[in-house]
């Protein structure tokens, strides 16, 4: 069967990859949300890619040109955030210490709406629950943290790989993560000043 | 022409069953080099061991707990060694000269502990796991935290402080395995002290 006819039979409403190049992000975020609520539903490992891509109306070639396995589906909207970050930090101002433009991208680029909120706690909810999906994850994390090392890397003259951009990326990384650890274990208020509290705690810390 | 010998070495009749932990995770350490660490099962390593299945469970609850050696108990080290530093010294200080302690070892276990990290640190297959021994020892500095700023452990700042040395000394790991030379307590150390010169550019 054609894969565009079945798609349009099954799913209408579903934008179409435009040709070659980088699909459409909104439609990855659509897979995202429809691979969230199987995995929710029937546990990760029952749900197969067929049985995801039809859900989703496309086929399975079609589902490989958003993601490169099925643990991947999970992670498309933190890919878009690894790309903000870059961007974010990229056009901060020069003038701000290194530490201060990093804890201000990172809060820039976790601006979450309500409904994405539910969403990333489902995520870190499946994670925890599945050790495959975990695993994905910290290898999604490495990215994050790579750009933040090639922003210091960047200000300090150094090379990303080196020991203090490194240690930087890590720690960043680290305060980021019991931020929202934090958020999602009490439920109230806003991610973004939990954010900002873990980026400050961690400077005062190394202050004193 | 001898026989191609098998993946894994069968232990021959009479050969001495190993009798500790240590010698257990040896053997299973170059069992994980030879055939990779997914491919090798418990009965593997408990063949090549001498001894039987149950016998490596008294020593190790699963398979991905043989890299970890003895960690509950250099947990427990570490978090005498946070009480017993005199409170006078600065929070982040005392949690740099626990951790370089926490990571100093004698020459002759050094070779081991790289194989140990390099597992611990490049197997996918172990990273889930890892995660919750890492919460055991960011539980310890959490702890410490808490009770030196009056606060639970669970509150924001110690849970950072904790993420943030964890972050600091995998970082300062990833170094060493890179740099078959370097001095780990060195670099621990380093890696402290670095994160704090950071918040001055």
């Amino acid at each position: 069967m054609d894969d565009a006819g079945k798609t349009v039979a099954v799913a209408p409403d579903l934008p179409q990859p435009a040709g070659p190049g980088r699909p459409p992000s909104t439609t990855r975020h659509q897979l995202q949300d429809i691979a969230m609520d199987m995995f929710s539903a029937h546990g990760y490992d029952e749900v197969t890619i067929e049985a995801l891509a039809a859900a989703a109306g496309i086929s399975r070639r079609t589902f490989f040109r958003y993601f490169s396995s099925k643990a991947d589906a999970l992670m498309a909207d933190f890919d878009t955030d690894v790309e903000r970050l870059r961007s974010v930090l990229a056009g901060s101002d020069p003038d701000l210490p290194m530490m201060d433009a990093i804890r201000h991208a990172v809060v820039a680029v976790n601006d979450y709406r309500t409904d994405d909120l539910a969403r990333l706690r489902q995520r870190m909810q499946l994670q925890h629950d599945n050790p495959a999906l975990l695993a994905n994850g910290i290898l999604h994390y490495e990215e994050w943290q790579a750009v933040v090392a090639e922003f210091a890397a960047g200000r300090l003259g150094q090379a990303a790989g080196d020991m203090l951009p490194q240690v930087i990326a890590r720690s960043v990384f680290g305060a980021a993560y019991a931020g929202f650890m934090s958020w999602l274990a009490d439920e109230r208020g806003d991610l973004g000043p939990r954010l900002d509290g873990a980026l400050r705690a961690m400077a005062e810390a190394l202050r004193d | 022409m001898r026989p191609v010998p098998t993946a894994v070495p069968v232990a021959r009749a009479g050969r001495k069953p190993v009798t500790s932990r240590a010698d257990l995770e040896h053997v299973a350490f170059d069992l994980f080099d030879r055939q990779g660490f997914e491919r090798t099962t418990v009965d593997d390593i408990a063949r090549a061991a001498g001894i039987g299945r149950r016998t490596f469970f008294r020593y190790f609850p699963s398979k991905n707990d043989v890299p970890w050696g003895n960690f509950d108990t250099e947990l427990d080290r570490m978090r005498l060694r946070l009480d017993a530093l005199p409170p006078q010294l600065p929070l982040m200080e005392a949690i740099r000269v626990a951790i370089v302690d926490f990571n100093t070892f004698a020459p002759e276990q050094i070779g081991w502990h790289r194989r140990r990290m390099r597992l611990i640190l490049q197997t996918p297959a172990l990273q889930a796991h890892s995660t919750l021994r890492y919460a055991a020892w960011r539980q310890v500095i959490d702890e410490f935290v808490g009770e030196r700023t009056g606060q639970c452990a669970d509150a924001l700042a110690p849970r950072t402080i904790g993420y943030v040395a964890l972050g600091v000394a995998i970082a300062a790991y990833e170094q060493w395995l890179e740099t078959e030379e370097a001095d780990l307590s060195n670099l621990m150390d380093s890696a402290m002290r670095q994160l704090a010169a950071a918040f001055a550019w």
